[in-house]
């Protein structure tokens, strides 16, 4: 099955950012999203999502799914410690005792075993934003939203967590569409890319990865070629 | 030790009380009469007998369950008003008015007005509960419309509850604007009531015992009076400073 978007348009004032647009995101992948900075990538997550309305579109397969949305920023309730921000998307869905396991396991996979009871004022950016990953991750979600969910951490946590990302996904295969502007992040989590323009937005590149994420490497030939095709799209020069 | 830095760290509060005194006591010597302006030692006395005095206790908790009657009503209906306008746009142009109107009238007017309608034990909490609610509407508004829409958005995207998004999202957002409304309003309200009373002359209240010292030219008395209301003042305020550090110890 796949999610289905078809005719969407969107805009802002007199900022068309989408016209006439379609797109089919694969159940059970991970769609990465490439594009320039301000083409619409995150309102198109805020469309599908359902944080803000289309003017007009076509939507199949998002009925009553539950999504969990990694946003652009941590959005962490102030006056809930780390624990209690986790606990608090997830009162609803479990029971207490389970409850606690998840919190534990998420807590400690995004390395913040320590700090369960200190409130966001107290913690630093990166931290705030691996809480909201936790957050994310740890709700039963059909589809995770994400919109640059590793940006602004260091290398070493970077890695933590894309690993941590990729043996959960191998756990649950969830849905995932995901926004980043690191394209080998792209290349090596993705199943498939799509690539935006400027806006109104169209879809640039499509690849399909064919390798499984585990024996993909950066120096891979296809690979190099995918991220030349992508950097020619996007404008760079090497 | 301890002590040491604790009287460190208090010394300028001790100073600029013993300055305060200092200047009332040159005064009073200037002016030379005890029934214009009483000295400190004088006033201290008469604070003495009132302390001592079989109905100084009956009294005071008179004055103080008034305002406190007045300011829960306040704070009561200050919420559930407030809420409802913070969260509806057509209500909070409905009720502007209305508050800017209570704000603007003055406190005399309104006792004039309560003692016309109420009984004498009844206008002093009329008048506090009036004084105090546009101000703690107001910041209970203001608090509402400090939540994020994006923290909102964060929760419905989550199915978090409506009940549970007011409970745990709206009220504790509310919560550090209404204990700055609180503090205004209770200073604001203490002197309403205290005011009401002098008029109203209740059986035992702090206002009637103002107002009694002034007929007998019992300066000192009217004096001492003021101190106990300042004091009583003081401990109100610090005891909302000490739930505040309580509510909003996340900052
Ligand atoms: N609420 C809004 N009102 C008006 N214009 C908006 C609004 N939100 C976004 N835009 C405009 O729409 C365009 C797309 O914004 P969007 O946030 O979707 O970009 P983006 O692709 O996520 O960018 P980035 O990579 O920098 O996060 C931008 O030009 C922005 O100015
Ligand atoms: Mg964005």
């Amino acid at each position: 099955m796949t999610f289905i978007i078809e005719n969407l348009d969107k805009k802002y004032d007199h900022l068309e950012v989408f016209k006439d647009f379609n797109i089919e995101i694969t159940e059970r992948k991970i769609t990465c999203i490439l594009g320039p900075s301000g083409c619409g990538k995150t309102t198109f997550l805020n469309i599908i999502s359902g944080v803000i309305k289309s003017d007009t579109g076509f939507f199949s397969g998002f009925d009553s799914k539950l999504i969990s949305y990694l946003f652009q920023e941590p959005r962490l309730l102030d006056w809930k410690t780390v624990w209690e921000n986790i606990e608090f998307v997830l009162k609803d869905h479990y029971s207490k005792k389970e409850i606690n396991k998840i919190i534990c396991k998420y807590i400690d996979m995004v390395g913040l075993k320590g700090f369960e009871e200190y409130y966001p004022s107290k913690l630093s950016g990166g931290m705030m934003q691996r809480v909201s990953i936790a957050r994310a991750f740890a709700y039963p979600s059909d589809i995770l939203i994400m919109d640059e969910p590793f940006k602004g951490l260091d290398l070493k946590i970077k890695r933590l967590l894309m690993n941590a990302f990729v043996k959960l996904w191998t756990e649950d295969s969830r849905s995932v569409i995901f926004v980043t502007h690191d394209i080998e992040e792209a290349l090596l989590l993705g199943d498939e890319i799509y690539v935006f323009s400027e806006a109104p937005v169209r879809i640039k590149k499509h690849f399909k990865m064919n390798r499984s994420k585990q024996e993909r490497k950066l120096e891979d030939e296809q690979i190099e070629y995918m991220k030349k095709e992508i950097y020619k799209v996007l404008q760079f020069v090497i | 030790m301890k002590i040491f830095t604790i009287i460190k760290s208090k010394f300028p509060t001790i100073l600029s009380i013993l300055i305060l005194i200092t200047i009332w006591k040159i005064i009073s010597e200037i002016i030379d009469s005890e029934i214009i302006v009483p000295s400190p030692e004088e006033t201290f006395k008469s604070l003495i007998l009132i302390l001592k005095s079989k109905a100084f206790f009956k009294t005071v908790m008179a004055t103080v369950i008034r305002g406190w009657i007045g300011f829960l009503l306040s704070c009561i209906l200050g919420l559930i008003v407030g809420m409802l306008a913070g969260i509806n746009c057509f209500l909070e142009k409905m009720i502007q008015p209305l508050l800017v109107v209570i704000k603007a009238t003055p406190v005399m007017s309104i006792i004039l007005i309560a003692l016309i309608w109420f009984k004498t034990d009844i206008v002093p909490i009329f008048v506090s509960f009036l004084v105090a609610f546009p101000i703690i509407c107001l910041n209970v508004m203001e608090g509402i419309k400090s939540v994020d829409v994006k923290i909102i958005q964060m929760a419905k995207i989550y199915r978090v509850k409506k009940y549970r998004i007011i409970i745990e999202i709206y009220i504790p957002a509310i919560m550090s604007f209404l204990v700055a409304g609180f503090s205004t309003a209770m200073g604001i309200g203490w002197k309403a009531v205290i005011a009401a009373e002098v008029l109203s002359q209740p059986k035992y209240a702090i206002g009637k015992s103002l107002q009694m010292a002034k007929s007998y030219i019992e300066i000192g008395d009217v004096f001492a009076w003021t101190v106990v209301a300042i004091f009583l003042s003081f401990i109100f305020e610090k005891t909302i400073r000490i739930i505040e550090k309580k509510i909003v110890r996340w900052r």
